[in-house]
């Protein structure tokens, strides 16, 4: 197809939703301006590589990742962390799927950190004082950006890293120890860099 | 899959073999000399050994898979077995001792392409085995290349060249005047062992002018490698893109072998852990995200070096790569909710091996040389002129994407077996939490999984299986289009495209030919494809099955697998069960 597309709101809307939009507008592509003609060829790849290259952004709903990390490290008793630790993997696998369409660049660590947040979220269930999963509640849910999920949820990680260790010296066993490498894990893919 | 283009160091092929055997049974540029009692003894040994060798490549090629005896390929493959059966006392030669025959003598040489023949069948056997009921169970992604049409017909074919070119050198023997008559009768055996060797080969020729072998078939039957699991690498920053290609092909082999080992143990095996698909499915996310910016460097690079007509096989590439991660990721969220009845946090090899052929392919998308799927300062596109500098590079990168490509397909197809599997063993649970009627406080974490979960994540991994499938085309046009050493997946997937098994029940398929979507009716079709399944795993079990040797079987999907791995039907998973006794326990 050689026809030539206008770039603006309707590209962003029909192919890209949202992506688009950032493409004209973002830094990493400082040629193209909104209403600028550009030839269809030219504009997939430049778009498709914009994509890949551009760093994260937009805006996410996520679950209340610091209530999560705070009701892991107020927790008193095992069962009680176990309780929490279970919400909190179940939290950040929440906040990571819900970011991995805009994570751009990112995107292979979201993916990576979600698998080890339902493996410790698994692992934490395998626990012999685990309370049970509990109710699903309706949880408050914020409006993040990417790299702030990225933030919250290494932030998260490593609480839940640092209590379920512990945990496991004073009776939580092998599944807290599990449970704390699979966090471990989680912190390393999305800690911030430097 | 591997071969193709041979490094230095890649295992053996097929063709080593065959080659050795080719030049043994092609007359000398010099005359034999007159034969006397020895050597007439000598030949008869050697003639017998090539008869015996003979005669179980063509045991073999009868017992290959459907096609392979169509029209008069099933007279020159009946005509092959007699003919190398009747050859002079070649199950008893064949225990008779070696002797040693003098060295470019006409023995020697027969003898070697026995012994050639004999090497070629034990490679080809590494990709087989038979179950203690005699039936033959694949080893590698090999073996259904090696039971094709194509490859048998190729097989046969080249036989046919080598007893032709025997039988006119027997024909040319010439007895030393001095003959005794023991040694004129062995001499006149040997001509007759002559005459059935030429009958095998005119009845090649015969089937040959109905069906002839194409020399892509040939190409690709002396590419078929050992079966040999490469050795596992990690990429070092200072690996050169060459490295990194190399590592990607052979790291898509070991990630296909480990899943199709685990994928044969589905049904019972511990390591088949929520822990293993969840890491799986997020590797292939990443490879696919990977394979997307690789091809999309390619297409740039393609662009500058004036390559226009390889550009849009590889901009195809790059979008199909796209829709490989999204319906990778869709699978990884299957897997958010769902669990198996065992739990391993040691034994993962097919989910480390995707875990690695994710990081190689980065490593080579990636400008950063300790690049990991870690959220790093840079993520900087590898720039195009240093990916493939020249066409030589490119077609080495186009390569090793296809090899990364194809493996991708071969996961989903592998995987959508495995959790087929899982699910008729009954080892599928989900999460309480997931369970919309379930919203009250429970105890447990986890209930069976209920029929329509089962039903969804089965709909999710043939929908990846199609789309991964798709992939493959771009990634071999744009291999074919540049002559690269991966060549060889497309021959053997095009031998094998007859045998291929259908990721979806054939009443599925068709429902979706004619564009239903409707789930509720998918759901239903996909249950009788289940039935129907079950059924032809019933008569496969009972061997009630026994196909005419003309008839065209084509395999219903899964249905020996089925057979093979699945025992007693699996408890009813209709309802969400709380199951009392159920403990996943660590370690």
């Amino acid at each position: 197809m050689r026809a030539a597309v206008l770039v603006g709101e309707d590209l962003a809307g029909s192919i890209a939703a949202g992506t688009g939009a950032r493409l004209c507008a973002g830094p990493h592509s400082p040629a193209l301006a909104r209403g600028d003609w550009i030839p269809w060829p030219r504009l997939r790849w430049t778009w498709r590589r914009a994509r890949l290259i551009a760093p994260p952004g937009g805006v996410t709903s996520s679950p209340d990742l610091p209530a999560a990390a705070s009701s892991v490290l107020r927790a008193e008793d095992i069962p009680a962390l176990l309780g929490a630790a279970y919400r909190a993997f179940e939290c950040a696998l929440q906040a990571l799927r819900g970011a991995e369409d805009r994570a751009g660049p990112l995107l292979p660590a979201f993916v990576l950190a979600a698998a080890e947040a339902a493996n410790g979220r698994d692992a934490v269930a395998a626990a012999g004082s685990f309370p049970g999963p509990g109710a699903v509640l309706a949880e408050a849910v914020t409006s993040l950006a990417v790299t702030d999920v990225a933030d919250q949820v290494a932030e998260l990680s490593l609480a839940l890293s640092t209590r379920l260790r512990g945990a496991e010296t004073r009776g939580g066993g092998s599944a807290c120890a599990a449970a704390a490498a699979y966090a471990g894990r989680m912190h390393e893919l999305l800690a911030p860099p430097g | 899959m591997a071969a193709g283009g041979r490094a230095a160091q890649s295992p053996a092929v097929f063709g080593d073999f065959w080659r050795r055997a080719d030049a043994l049974a092609s007359p000398p540029p010099y005359p034999d000399p007159p034969v006397g009692a020895e050597q007439v003894r000598h030949i008869t040994l050697a003639v017998g050994r090539a008869g015996a060798v003979m005669c179980r490549y063509a045991g073999d090629i009868a017992a290959a898979g459907p096609g392979v005896r169509n029209g008069l390929w099933s007279h020159a493959i009946a005509r092959a077995h007699a003919a190398t059966t009747l050859i002079t006392g070649a199950p008893r030669q064949e225990t008779a001792p070696a002797p040693t025959f003098p060295p470019g003598s006409f023995a020697a040489r027969v003898d070697g392409y026995a012994a050639a023949l004999t090497y070629g069948r034990d490679l080809l056997h590494t990709h087989l085995t038979t179950t203690p009921d005699g039936r033959r169970r694949a080893l590698s992604d090999w073996a259904p290349v090696i039971g094709s049409a194509p490859v048998n017909r190729a097989l046969l074919a080249g036989l046919a060249d080598h007893a032709q070119a025997i039988a006119g050198q027997l024909a040319e023997l010439r007895l030393a005047g001095s003959a005794d008559s023991e040694t004129i009768a062995a001499w006149h055996r040997l001509q007759g062992a002559a005459g059935q060797l030429r009958e095998l080969s005119a009845a090649v020729q015969a089937a040959q002018w109905q069906a002839p072998v194409l020399p892509e078939h040939r190409r690709l039957l002396e590419a078929i490698p050992v079966n040999v699991t490469p050795a596992a690498q990690a990429p070092s920053p200072e690996a050169s893109v060459s490295d990194l290609c190399a590592g990607i092909s052979s790291t898509a082999q070991r990630a296909n072998q480990a899943r199709r080992q685990l994928a044969a143990r589905a049904r019972w095996s511990p390591e088949l852990t929520a822990d293993s698909m969840r890491y799986a499915a997020a590797s292939y996310v990443v490879t696919s995200f990977n394979a997307e910016t690789v091809y999309l460097a390619l297409a740039e690079r393609a662009r500058q070096l004036g390559y226009h007509t390889l550009v849009p096989s590889l901009d195809a590439a790059a979008a199909h790569a796209d829709d490989n991660r999204r319906a990778w990721l869709a699978v990884a969220h299957v897997w958010d909710h769902m669990a198996t009845d065992s739990r391993g946090y040691l034994s993962r090899p097919a989910a480390i091996e995707a875990r690695n052929l994710a990081q190689w392919t980065g490593r080579l998308a990636y400008a950063d040389p300790d690049w990991t799927p870690a959220r790093r300062p840079s993520h900087a596109i590898r720039d195009p002129a240093s990916l493939a500098p020249g066409p030589a590079e490119l077609a080495e990168v186009v390569g090793a994407m296809h090899y990364a490509t194809d493996s991708l397909a071969r996961a989903a197809r592998t995987e959508l077996r495995t959790v087929r599997t899982l699910a008729a063993a009954g080892r599928l649970y989900v999460t309480t939490r997931s369970l919309p009627e379930l919203k009250y406080d429970v105890r447990r974490a986890y209930a069976n999984a209920p029929r329509e979960r089962v039903a969804d994540a089965l709909a999710i991994y043939a929908d990846t299986a199609g789309i991964s499938r798709a992939a493959l085309r771009p990634a071999a046009e744009a291999a074919a289009a540049v002559g690269a050493p991966s060549w060889v997946l497309s021959a053997a997937d095009q031998a094998t495209a007859g045998l291929v098994i259908a990721p979806r029940g054939r009443l599925e398929q068709h429902l979706l030919d004619l564009g239903v979507r409707d789930a509720e009716l998918l759901r239903q079709g996909v249950e009788l494809d289940e039935t129907a399944q079950q059924i032809l795993s019933e008569a496969h079990r009972s061997r009630s099955i026994r196909p005419q040797p003309d008839a065209e079987v084509t395999p219903e999907p899964d249905a020996e697998v089925t057979a093979a791995e699945v025992g007693p039907p699996a408890a009813a998973i209709d309802e969400p069960e709380i199951d009392a006794n159920l403990e996943i326990s660590p370690g």
